[in-house]
């Protein structure tokens, strides 16, 4: 009995000891993509995020008569489209558009599905994964 | 009807991005105030197709022809080359998101929530 305690304590602590390294290492992975991060394609991905944030406070605004999504639709609109007019300063703009519109579309449907309002099928999840590969790809050669 | 309108704000779409884009960070005063004119009259486009064409399709007719537009003619200009690569990788982004809308339900809350004239 105090022997099976043993190894099962000594199970339990190889499992967490397993779990801080991947903690450990995949917090290594993340600052590495940050610090490696240009600031233009960063403030371009946040103003994608802010296109969907957008989209969706205006769908709950009821036509901007609701004024807490109504606010937040209008702030989230012009950080939207200051963020992508300063990424166009160095992003060439075809790439820049694309980009933007597509992280606004991704995550607008993929809030949708986490939410249940759309369904989640393997055709939209392989959608979705092509849209980041591609942005990835683009950023690569560009 | 419907469809002409939704072509002519898909073009509009890639007027207001190619005008953001020479801007300079919306500090020239022409391309700004170009962008700000065609970047609503497009959304008010969008929304009058919208009423007679279903929004997914509507949507994905113009995101995706508003990309293609934007990024063919900025290498018709010259300002943006494209090489085999770059049209591979623009060519999954424009496809997948117009997939993405075309694959939205009629009357789902993403579709409705870019309709600006609900």
């Amino acid at each position: 009995m105090d022997w099976t305690i043993l190894i099962a304590s000594g199970v339990l602590e190889a499992q967490w000891a397993s779990v801080d390294w991947t903690i450990l290492i995949a917090s290594g992975v993340l600052e590495a993509v940050w610090a490696s991060a240009p600031v233009d394609w960063t403030i371009l991905i946040a103003s994608g995020v802010l296109e969907a944030v957008w989209a969706s406070a205006l769908g709950a605004s009821r036509g901007l008569r609701r004024p807490l999504p109504t606010l937040v639709f209008l702030v989230a609109t012009v950080l939207s489209v200051w963020g992508l007019a300063v990424a166009m300063q160095t992003i060439p703009t075809g790439t820049a558009y694309a980009v933007w519109t597509a992280t606004g579309a991704s995550l607008t449907v993929l809030w949708a599905m986490a939410r249940g309002t759309e369904p989640t099928t393997l055709t939209r999840v392989l959608l979705l994964l092509g849209i980041v590969a591609s942005v990835v790809g683009l950023k690569v050669v560009s | 009807m419907a469809w002409t309108i939704l072509l002519v704000s898909a073009v509009l779409e890639a007027v207001w991005a190619t005008a953001l884009g020479a801007s300079d960070g919306l500090s020239r005063p022409v391309p700004t105030v170009v962008f700000v004119v065609f970047s609503v009259l497009s959304l008010v486009g969008l929304g009058q197709a919208m009423r007679t064409i279903p929004t997914g399709t509507a949507y994905a007719v113009w995101t995706g022809l508003g990309a293609v537009l934007t990024v063919a003619w900025a290498a018709v200009t010259g300002a943006e080359p494209l090489t085999p690569l770059k049209v591979l990788f623009l060519v999954g982004i424009v496809g997948c998101a117009a997939g993405l809308k075309l694959t939205t339900p009629a009357g789902a809350e993403a579709a409705e929530a870019v309709d600006p004239v609900p």
